[in-house]
């Protein structure tokens, strides 16, 4: 299925007059963003800007309404149990760093252990070995199949009572592989942990209910699903996020202060402190609203439609070479390419009017267990076109033919 | 297109580099990488009284990290010391775009190419950076042999 010229036109980048068309294959990167995403955002700050949650005045309750309206409408989008277990943050990044400061370094010790995946981004790996130093607690990898999938017996065999976290991905940034969630919450949950999803790929490659996926924390950026950049999500189990101490200290998160000792807001506003990124939480809104208008079944088929293709045209070039095959995946496409950096792949699309990410998409162990230093990325979003793939591959095998090391 | 950074003459150096190798004998060797790209090189110089004799290097990267260091080991051969401490600094500035005649002789002008390039940089400036370290190296009374 392509993309129609009318969901296109839907966002301006594309209709902006540049030397060649713009052929956006950087998507897992950032979304570009729908025109009606970007009217919410100078439509909130043009008529309803104000501070929120402090003001008695008219313009803060206005504000207020569309901050917390976004915290109900994000929580239904993805099926949160209630709106207050929704804590806006800057992004999954600062989720992953704040469920790994505020419960990881209260619920671990000496002798705990942490798991996460060899198809982790660095932002999923970092902040659980800060945790682990400050605590003491051991960092333990779960490794990945030929295949780019998860070893789910290797996790079984590494589970046991020591375990008190599992944090892996929901969709890989890299090999493109979907997890199966579901699963490997029943076997973290039949061990007596907890299980953290790094969210930041998934929403509209692959349903995200998190009751049903039966996660204890979900966290997910709004940039890369067509909303503004500065806010995301952490979602939390109400039990949990209720016992956890706050993340920062500031306005906003305080039930009451006194110099000897203060008590804090009950959740989701303990976790966040100071002004929060209200015009951004009113456009996630607003992205929230796109994806349900077109329809969630038609960014799968549409990512379904453009993989298949993608890995019709690699068939036909041997020297190129895919990393992870897993069954179930998203339009991530990560590849390598014999005897040539991706850098110099990368600047030459680039003056083909292409734009991929090159380099170790911040997953630098799982590419050095590929044995690949640095690789292309092509991924696709709902606007994204069959035609753009081929002119992807052609332009791929021109600018190989160009380094003197032809491919096809 | 003129403006693009794979000129013949770059993709020669980078698909034949000339002094890609490590030799027996040198003076002072120094490495840096990268960490972004994964990029590496080594160099090793040899020295003869105050000027560079010979210039060689190891290592892996992009065209444009292996160009230029094979160029900049071509520029560097019978180079007085004391000029190439001045030759990372004036590279950066090339790069952006403050062009020094004088330093941009026949043999780097290809890299120029690489100013209209931000994001590569650094895949350009890596042997210049680990010229700088060598011969910081140079000069330290430990293990130097000038």
């Amino acid at each position: 299925m392509a993309s129609s010229p009318e969901m296109r036109s839907r966002f301006p980048i594309f209709s902006e007059e540049t030397a060649q068309p713009l052929v956006y294959l950087d998507h897992a990167a950032s979304a570009q963003k729908p025109q009606e995403v970007i009217d919410a955002i100078t439509g909130f700050y043009a008529r309803d800007y104000a501070n929120i949650h402090r003001g008695i005045h008219r313009l803060s309750m206005i504000a207020s309404d569309q901050y917390e309206d976004a915290r109900t409408e994000t929580a239904k989008f993805i099926n949160a149990p209630a709106a207050s277990q929704v804590v806006f943050v800057r992004g999954t990044t600062e989720a992953i760093n704040l469920v790994a400061q505020s419960y990881g370094e209260q619920m671990l010790g000496p002798n705990d252990e942490v798991l996460i995946s060899e198809m982790e981004h660095h932002s999923n790996i970092v902040p659980w070995q800060i945790a682990c130093d400050r605590s003491g607690a051991r960092l333990r990898v779960i490794p990945i199949t030929e295949a780019g999938e998860l070893d789910l017996d290797a996790l079984d065999g590494l589970l046991g009572p020591k375990t008190k976290i599992v944090s892996i991905c929901h969709v890989s940034n890299v090999l493109g592989t979907v997890n199966p969630i579901h699963e490997v919450a029943r076997r973290v949950h039949e061990a007596g942990a907890v299980l953290v999803v790094d969210g930041a790929q998934a929403i509209t490659n692959t349903p995200v209910d998190v009751t049903a996926l039966d996660c204890d924390f979900y966290c997910f950026s709004a940039h890369k699903i067509y909303g503004p950049t500065g806010i995301g999500v952490l979602y939390g189990r109400s039990e949990l996020l209720a016992r956890m101490p706050p993340y920062q200290g500031g306005g906003g998160m305080i039930e009451s202060v006194a110099y000897g000792s203060s008590t804090y807001a009950d959740i989701p506003s303990r976790f966040e402190a100071g002004t929060p990124h209200i015009a951004g939480a009113v456009g996630l809104n607003a992205a929230i609203r796109f994806i349900l208008g077109v329809g969630e079944e038609h960014f799968y088929r549409h990512g379904r439609a453009l993989t298949a293709h993608a890995l019709e045209r690699l068939a036909g070039l041997p020297g190129v070479r895919l990393l992870g095959h897993a069954v179930q995946r998203a339009p991530i496409l990560t590849l390598a390419v014999e005897n040539i950096h991706a850098h110099d792949l990368a600047t030459l699309l680039d003056e083909y009017g292409i734009a991929v990410r090159a380099g170790h998409h911040c997953a630098a162990p799982l590419l050095g267990k590929q044995e690949v230093s640095s690789a292309v990325r092509l991924s696709c979003g709902v606007y994204n076109t069959l035609q753009e793939i081929d002119f992807f591959f052609d332009q791929l095998a021109e600018a190989c033919t160009r380094l003197g090391k032809p491919i096809a | 297109m003129n403006t693009s950074l794979y000129q013949p003459e770059l993709l020669r150096h980078s698909t034949n580099p000339a002094n890609r190798a490590e030799p027996a004998n040198y003076s002072v060797k120094a490495s840096l990488h990268n960490p972004v790209c994964g990029d590496q090189i080594t160099l090793f110089l040899t020295v003869d009284s105050d000027r560079i004799s010979s210039a060689h290097f190891t290592g892996s990267g992009c065209a444009v990290c292996i160009a230029s260091a094979s160029m900049m080991t071509t520029k560097l051969t019978g180079v007085a010391i004391s000029e190439a401490q001045g030759y990372y600094f004036a590279m950066d500035n090339v790069l952006s775009g403050n062009a020094d005649d004088s330093f941009v002789c026949d043999i780097i002008r290809p890299l120029t190419a690489v100013s209209a390039h931000r994001g590569r940089h650094k895949c350009a400036l890596l042997a210049w950076r680990v010229l700088d370290r060598a011969l910081a190296a140079l000069s330290m009374p430990v293990g130097g042999k000038p």
